[in-house]
């Protein structure tokens, strides 16, 4: 037994001094999405579900995931068919944060970021934040970054081109080097599965009399 | 503020010090009131006076938590009568503090508060909390704050089914977790809470729609109690956006250009739009393009395309799409019909039925639909001539028809069958053209020289005795075609989705000239040889007898009769291949016989993503007989072998690309003088990060023999057809963005360097030219970003090509040097609304005829209003050849000599207006 005890120990012990530092938490799923961490093979991601330094995520078709950083709340919204690594080395104070997206589509809210930027890397570009609010899209040839506030530096990796991408700018970074700015099209912006638009809040509230019949109480405020 | 910590020896020694000036007489007082309280965290000012005459050498402030053994010092500050210290807020807590005034005077005098005893005896003073905060008691108030609430937040409306109670202890190290309650609705579930390195989390499942609260109360690492985290938040039906039915939006852009080039003008007028309508369960986009570059007499140049997609799991195309089914049918190009694309989960079925290209009668101008080939004009027994007309300038129409079915089971095993119908349509050409022109010249005899209709012509001939063949078919140039295409392909993912491996495997049938339609079985008796004897390819001698080793196929042994398959693929004499595959070698070796089919193409694939490593290898072989007419651009006797890996180091800021690729023409072993194509290729790219400099090096040898060992003989000539040649191909590419005061600047230095090397030199003989031309060239790049939101991007460039020639009996190289200087610049004015921007460039050209060329470019954008610009460029160059000066000839064929016009003139100008419109 006490063998026993010793072996689990131990098995606790390393397991504590090689495994990944622990970053983020996912707050809301909806649909299908799945990490792969380390050599392991894929596994369905659920709510609360904790994601470790160097964990890959990808969401299926229809899939969507919040997910919050434990150090100061940077959320990360990640839509269907998106594939990306979530990175970040645990300091004293704070999280360093990096993102590998391979493809699909991400909403990042980055709390103001005291010592290193917030990074995001794609195949093609590079966005890096202190702190501010933006939709990035990547696929295979060109990507997409669409401010909301604040102030992003969007850079080309192939031809080093940079560009500062404000609210109400969209940047696009091609896979042939070019990199270009203009003014967003508010129809391209991407919905956001987790907020409500406009901010408004709603309670419903259920009632039922003693026929049996139900009426709901549709209450909105801000 | 200096602070300095005394230890206990220390305070021993000033004890001392201070007994020593009491026993001694410490005559002089100082005068201090004690406040009556600190305020827990605030800043506190003591104030002391000093009575003796003489200004203290120091005035220091003792200061200690109570329960302390050592002490913290602040000098005080002469504030001209008073003497000041300010206790720092951390200082004061609900604790308390103890503290000390010290003077010190000339000749070690020492004088303090409290008098007796001080660092034994300090002064304690009570602390009180700030107002408006609630009594703390034992409470400790520093922590509850640095505990962050994830989820959810306070007074967030939350799905019933989406609760999930969260918090991080990441910014603080004092709380003891085992000491954590977590209470929902004044309940405690503690025993259902997860906390994993710091982070607190709690499923509670469905809750009941209304608010709720949670409370966390936990202790710290000493066993204070830490005040309890509280909120609360609403379990609710999130609202659901009733979206607009119908949304929509586009673009329409329309461009009108006037251009000249030497004396060639070109004016074009295009208007393109793109516009899409969503009505939520399914989404409509067009895209139009109409030019005045469309031409009865040249393939479409307007687009019209419609695409319908529905509920994502159907895609329909009208008009004009570009469908990709597989690399060897067709694989983007243009199709004016109908595609649809259903994805049903398990089956996948991709349909086209178009035309790839539009039936077109003949060409703009005289002899764009006839033509005479005068060297078909054949005598008569009268002595007449009869001359042939031929028809000329047209394109028949091509349809064709597609359809792929694939399946993907379980995201493991991908598999699908193919087959693409490409035929011209023979109706779609008019046989007559009534008036279309043609030019006769004075080989037809005995008629004017001029240009006629067919009737006309035919008039004058008659007139003149002769008479006219104009065939309605089977005419000499474009012959009428038909391909069809069968095909499989087959692919697998292993090890965890990081390999995959496919299989593509086509066959091709293609008929190049289908005017006579399909041959019967009678006819395919006697497509080899020349007896209807009930055998293909049997060949007999003399005798009648029997040749052996001639191809022997009993025709009752085929399978398909041609006529019932003519509707799918025409077969006759112009079929290639006639017999697919080698049939006498399809007994002794099948599968050697089938890979090699002369009319397939197959690719096999793999692919590894292990490691930050991407590995291809990767075998494709294209047949000669092999033709897809949905994909011209195939280059078919072919076969290539890949092998590549993609690393990527230091953290994605370092990739590495190696690679080789073997290119060669050897499928058929009957195959003469080969040729060989051995690629080695590199590159190295560098990213350091934002705003700072990125590396590119890339590096390609190519190595090219044909297997030629000696000469060929030409009539009576020898001539050197051997090849083995390698060509270096190096880049290098520099980019270094940085700030010269508030300039933001980007300098880009790019070197490329092509040498060829001939293998064979020391074997050739003196006469012999090897044509390869070696090539340099740099180039530097300064774009600058003034604050004033200027930009400028200046740029020199040189390239030097060494092209062979010959002089005489001597082997010459001779340098084309072409020196490029250019600056632009563009700049926001008028509050954003207007861009201008322009540019200057010089070209100078040094070769057998120097050179230069001036060209100036200027043009405005304009932002008229929010979904409204336009744009206006100009441009103008200018040639100045000063060689053409005195050299006493006709440079540009005006009939003048050495004239102004022949060294300066202009090049080309144009210009250009572009509006463009969203909604």
């Amino acid at each position: 037994m006490i063998l026993y005890k010793i072996i689990i120990a131990n098995i606790f012990f390393f397991t504590i001094l090689f495994g990944e530092d622990r970053i983020a938490i996912t707050t809301k799923i909806i649909g299908k999405a799945y990490y792969v961490r380390g050599n392991n093979s894929e596994l369905p991601v659920t709510k609360g579900h904790i994601f470790e330094n160097g964990d890959i995520l990808t969401t299926s078709k229809g899939g969507f995931v919040a997910l919050l950083y434990i150090d100061d709340k940077t959320a990360l919204k990640v839509k269907e068919n998106s594939k990306l690594t979530i990175s970040g080395k645990r300091a004293a104070k704070s999280i360093a944060k990096e993102i590998k997206l391979d493809r699909g589509t991400l909403r990042a809210i980055v709390k103001k970021q005291n010592q290193n930027d917030f990074i995001i890397r794609t195949p093609v570009s590079v966005a890096s934040v202190k702190g501010t609010d933006f939709w990035l899209i990547s696929n295979k040839t060109n990507d997409s970054i669409i401010g909301l506030e604040g102030k992003i530096a969007f850079l080309n990796i192939l031809s080093g081109e940079t560009v500062d991408i404000t609210i109400g700018k969209t940047g696009i970074s091609s896979s042939e080097g070019s990199l270009q700015s203009f003014k967003t099209d508010p129809s391209t912006i991407p919905e956001d599965l987790s907020v409500d638009i406009n901010g408004d809040q709603i309670l419903e509230i259920e009632f039922e009399n003693a026929s049996g019949k139900k009426k709901t109480l549709i209450i909105k405020y801000k | 503020m200096i602070k300095k910590i005394i230890s206990r020896p220390q305070v021993i020694i000033i004890s001392f010090l201070f007994f020593l000036c009491n026993l001694y007489g410490q005559t002089r007082l100082i005068h201090h009131t004690p406040p009556p309280y600190g305020v827990i965290g605030q800043e506190l000012k003591l104030v002391a006076l000093s009575f003796e005459v003489i200004e203290p050498i120091d005035a220091t402030l003792y200061y200690r938590l109570p329960g302390s053994k050592s002490f913290l010092e602040i000098p005080f500050k002469n504030s001209g009568i008073n003497w000041e210290a300010s206790l720092p807020g951390f200082s004061l807590t609900a604790e308390g503090l103890e503290y000390i005034i010290a003077f010190q005077f000339s000749r070690d005098r020492l004088v303090s508060f409290p008098r007796e005893d001080p660092f034994n005896n300090p002064y304690y003073l009570t602390t009180v909390p700030p107002k408006g905060q609630k009594k703390i008691g034992m409470f400790n108030n520093l922590y509850s704050e640095d505990i962050l609430i994830l989820s959810p937040e306070p007074n967030e409306l939350v799905n019933q089914e989406s609760v999930l109670i969260a918090t991080s202890f990441f910014n603080t190290d004092k709380v003891d977790f085992s000491t954590v309650q977590l209470f929902l609705d004044d309940l405690e579930v503690t025993n259902s809470v997860l906390i994993e390195e710091g982070i607190l989390t709690y499923d509670p499942g469905i809750l009941t729609i209304g608010i709720h609260s949670i409370q966390i109360l936990m202790k710290d690492i000493d066993g204070e109690s830490i005040i309890p985290l509280k909120w609360d938040f609403i379990v609710g039906t999130e609202r659901i956006e009733i979206l607009d039915l119908v949304t929509y939006n586009g673009r329409l852009n329309s461009r009108l250009s006037s251009e000249k080039l030497g004396r060639t003008s070109l004016n074009i007028a295009e208007v393109i739009g793109d516009f899409s309508v969503d009505v939520q369960w399914a989404k409509l986009n067009t895209d139009l393009r109409l030019t005045s570059r469309e031409s009865p007499y040249s393939q479409p140049n307007n687009r019209l395309g419609t695409a319908f997609s529905i509920g994502g799991f159907l895609d329909v195309n009208m008009g004009d799409f570009y469908p990709q089914l597989s690399r060897f049918t067709i694989d983007g190009k243009r199709v004016r019909g109908l595609g649809i694309d259903a994805d049903l989960k398990w089956l996948k079925v991709q349909f086209i039925n178009g035309e790839l290209n539009r039936a077109v009668q003949e060409k703009a101008g005289v002899n764009g639909g006839y033509n005479i080939l005068y060297d078909l004009t054949t005598p008569n027994e009268d002595g007449s001539k009869t001359y042939y007309l031929d028809r000329t300038g047209f394109s028949f129409k091509r349809k064709i028809t597609g359809l792929r079915l694939s399946t993907d089971l379980f995201s493991k095993l991908n598999m699908g069958v193919h087959l693409v119908k490409t035929r011209d349509d023979t109706t779609s050409v008019n046989r007559i053209l009534d008036n279309a022109k043609f030019y006769s010249d004075t080989l037809v005899q005995n008629i004017p020289v001029s240009n006629y209709t067919l009737e006309e012509f035919k008039n004058a001939l008659l007139l003149s005795g002769d008479t006219l063949l104009a065939p309605n078919s089977h005419w000499k140039g474009q012959k009428p075609k038909d391909n069809l295409i069968l095909g499989f392909n087959i692919g697998t993912v292993l090890d965890n989705q990081k390999l995959t491996l496919d299989f593509d495997w086509n066959m091709s049938l293609y008929n190049r000239n289908i005017w006579d339609g399909v041959m019967s079985i009678s006819e395919l008796d006697t497509a080899i040889d020349d007896s209807l004897d009930g055998y293909i390819g049997l060949t007999y001698d003399g005798d009648g007898k029997e040749i052996s080793g001639s191809t022997k196929i009993k025709t009752s042994d085929i399978l398909i009769d041609p006529e019932n398959i003519q509707s799918l693929f025409i077969m006759n004499t112009n079929m290639t291949p006639l017999v697919p595959i080698d049939l006498t070698a399809l007994s002794s070796n099948p599968i050697s016989s089938i890979i090699n089919m002369p009319s397939s193409a197959f690719k096999i694939k793999l692919r590894g993503n292990y490691s930050r490593n991407s590995l291809l290898v990767e075998y494709q072989q294209i047949g000669p007989e092999y033709v897809s007419l949905g994909n011209p651009f195939l280059r078919n006797n072919t076969r290539q072998f890949t092998i590549s890996d993609r690393i990527s180091l230091l953290d994605q800021k370092l990739f590495l690309n190696i690679g080789f690729k073997h290119l060669d023409n050897k499928i058929l072993k009957t195959t003469v003088s080969p040729l060989n194509t051995n690629t080695l290729f590199m590159n190295l790219t560098f990213l350091l990060g934002l705003n700072m400099p990125t590396f590119v090096f890339n590096y390609q040898s190519i190595g090219k023999n044909n297997e030629k060992t000696s000469l060929d003989s030409v009539g009576s000539k020898t001539i050197d057809f051997r090849e083995d040649s390698k060509a270096a191909n190096t880049m290098f590419s520099v980019s270094i963005p940085f700030t010269s005061g508030s300039l933001k600047q980007n300098f880009t230095l790019n070197t490329v360097n092509i040498n060829n090397l001939d293998n064979l030199i020391k074997k050739r003989s003196e006469s012999y030219l090897f044509p390869k031309t070696d090539s340099k060239t740099i180039s530097m790049t300064l774009s600058s970003l003034f604050p004033s939101q200027l930009k400028t991007v200046a740029l020199i460039s040189q390239t030097r090509l060494d092209i062979p020639s010959r002089l005489g009996n001597q082997l010459i190289k001779i340098p084309y040097i072409w020196t490029h200087l250019s600056l632009s610049a563009n700049k926001q004015i008028l509050e954003e609304k207007i861009k201008a921007k322009g540019s200057l460039s010089f070209l100078n050209s040094k070769s057998q005829i120097n050179s230069k060329v001036l060209g100036l470019r200027a043009g405005f954008d304009f932002r008229i209003q929010e979904n409204l610009t336009a744009s206006i460029t100009s441009q103008v160059r200018f040639n100045y050849r000063p060689s053409f000066n005195k050299d006493k000839l006709d440079n540009d064929g005006d009939g003048q000599i050495d004239n102004s016009g022949e060294v300066f003139d202009m090049n080309s100008l144009g210009i250009i207006l572009n509006i463009q419109y969203n909604f």
